[in-house]
């Protein structure tokens, strides 16, 4: 193409892009025909576009929250009686039909004062301050009297865990894990030993099948911790499990060396 | 036959009351009203749709070490403990049923109230069954009509897993054909559609609904039929021109407060008074201006305000 038949091309493109424009910006009922424009060389439809500016604004600014798409079509007329207004173009990206917000995560290690109270819309992508819970070794707690061992009890209570999780109830299942293992307390170590590599491998099962990977490595290295020789059946073990011991193991192994 | 009907208008003139007598060339006059017009009127409650992922992904530890799950508990709480009173909230789990791919579960339904801790401890309460496809439930709440969708909102709290499939891509116009604003907050590293990161507007550019109803003003006009006997013609803006007899006359605008205007109206003159009129506005503007088609002497362009 040459250079004449290319800036024949960009003229239409440039009236077309106009025309377009122009279609966009009917006058709403009530309102002048033609759509005035702050710049208008009428000076009194210049002036009526100006106040409808201010009003249309309030009333976005005022619907933003609660209808945001309203507020686009505000936005949108205010843009079309003032052109080169910022603050309608800022207020068409807040009122996009999708959005997407990604707020940073960030761990709280031990309670702090939470900031003030949080905007509801506009703090969507705002940092999220979660809590974690503490290792329960560097909790201090007072000090109390451990309950009397009852094994009966406790492996009831390790059966349950095992229930919820032959169900897929994995949540469940860790909630119960955690209820047996408070039942372990005042067993003898022999006792306990066993229980609590079940409940080591129960634990990793669940947060495996809830993708929890680097939880469930943790809790095959307390169970490998217990007992170094530590088997699962293949028959009865899922085979993403067994490959997590197997690789809980290995870094057992290379934390030794 | 021209001559005819001239004489025929004449004798009428002559024979006719006084009141009902025309000037042969009366004055003509319109009132254009710029006014500050369909104000949005009050909106019907606001209504927020929260979905909050709790499919087997959520389980994942994030970089900062918060499993997902316990994040996005969070930003929905920090949500709900932030709505207005007065919102409706629907909250919906995904990922609640025991499915291999399920659809979104109504877990609770509630106006938000000051202190009122339900719908916090609903959220809280939240436990995963198996997975769901996030498109698809989002679709599926669009089949939810509401009075008024613009006042409507569906927040998605999640990691974007799409272990159950649905294109994302899709749920964007449909939204936008509804009406309906979505916001996703997306919970941890997973990539975001480069599609919904477009800006996306409504497909049309009609006024918001929930417009007020335009205002209807109406004016009239004093003048003299003959000395001492005085004429009150009526009229409404943006109606065609009011017929008057010519000479000295109070036009005024039945605004609040009136607008009243003195002035000659010469025969055979179109007038045209333009006035912008916003009460509202701080402080609130009156301009108005005469325009005489044609122009004549002394009926030309004047402003006033």
């Amino acid at each position: 193409m040459n250079a004449r038949g290319l800036s024949g091309l960009l003229i239409v493109s440039l009236l077309l892009a106009r025309v377009a424009g122009a279609s966009s910006c009917l006058a709403w009922p009530g309102e002048p025909t033609p759509l005035p424009s702050r710049d208008d060389p009428d000076a009194l439809r210049g002036l009526w576009a100006e106040l409808r500016v201010q009003e249309l604004v309030a009333a976005a600014r005022a619907s933003e929250s609660a209808a945001p798409l309203s507020a686009q079509r505000l936005w949108r007329h205010v843009q079309c009686l003032d052109p080169s207004n910022r603050t309608a173009a800022a207020g068409l990206e807040r009122t996009r039909v999708v959005a997407v917000a990604r707020p940073p995560i960030v761990a709280l290690r031990k309670p702090a004062l939470e900031p003030a109270e949080a905007v509801a819309w506009t703090d969507l992508g705002a940092p999220l301050r979660v809590r974690v819970a503490l290792p329960t070794a560097s909790r201090k707690a007072p000090r109390r009297e451990p309950p009397a061992w009852d094994a009966r009890a406790a492996d009831a209570a390790i059966g349950e865990a095992r229930e919820q999780l032959q169900a897929a109830r994995f949540e469940e299942a860790l909630a119960a894990a955690e209820q047996a293992r408070e039942k372990l307390a005042g067993a003898g170590a022999a006792e306990r030993r066993r229980r609590d590599v079940e409940l080591d491998v129960l634990t990793a099962t669940a947060q495996l099948a809830l993708g929890r990977g680097d939880a469930a490595q943790r809790s095959l290295g307390r169970a490998l911790a217990a007992d170094p020789e530590l088997r699962l059946e293949p028959s009865r073990t899922p085979p993403k499990v067994l490959r997590a011991l197997e690789q809980a193991r290995a870094t057992r192994r290379a934390g030794e060396h | 036959m021209r001559r005819i009907g001239v004489m025929l208008v004449w004798l009428a003139a002559l024979v006719a009351p006084a009141c009902a007598s025309k000037p042969p060339t009366p004055a003509r006059v319109r009132l254009e009203l710029l006014q500050s017009a369909a104000l949005m009127s009050t909106l019907t409650r606001p209504r927020v749709d929260i979905l909050l992922d709790v499919t087997r992904s959520m389980g994942a530890q994030s970089n900062a070490g918060p499993e997902h799950q316990a994040a996005a508990r969070r930003a929905a709480q920090r949500l709900v403990g932030a709505l207005p009173a007065g919102t409706q909230v629907r909250l919906h789990g995904l990922g609640m049923q025991e499915e291999a791919c399920g659809t979104a579960s109504r877990v609770a339904e509630a106006e938000v109230a000051r202190g009122d801790g339900v719908l916090l401890e609903q959220i809280e309460a939240m436990r995963s069954r198996g997975e769901a496809s996030l498109a698809a439930a989002l679709l599926g709440m669009l089949e939810t009509r509401e009075v008024l969708d613009e006042a409507r909102r569906v927040v998605a709290f999640t990691d974007l897993g799409s272990e159950c499939g649905g294109d994302l891509c899709a749920v964007a116009p449909r939204f936008a054909a509804r009406g309906v604003r979505l916001d996703l907050v997306v919970i941890g590293d997973a990539e975001v559609p480069a599609c919904l990161l477009e800006r996306l507007d409504l497909p049309d550019t009609a006024p918001p609904a929930g417009i007020a109803p335009i205002r209807s003003v109406r004016f009239h006009v004093e003048t003299e039929l003959a000395p001492g006997i005085p004429l009150v013609s009526c009229g409404e803006a943006g109606a065609g021109p009011l017929t008057l007899p010519p000479g000295r006359g109070v036009l005024t605008v039945e605004l609040d407060p009136p607008l009243r205007l003195e002035r000659n109206f010469s025969p055979g003159i179109d007038l045209v008074l333009q006035l912008v009129d916003f009460p509202a506005a701080d402080p609130p503007v009156r301009r108005w201006r005469w325009q005489a088609m044609p122009e004549a002497a002394g009926a030309g362009e004047t402003d006033g305000g």
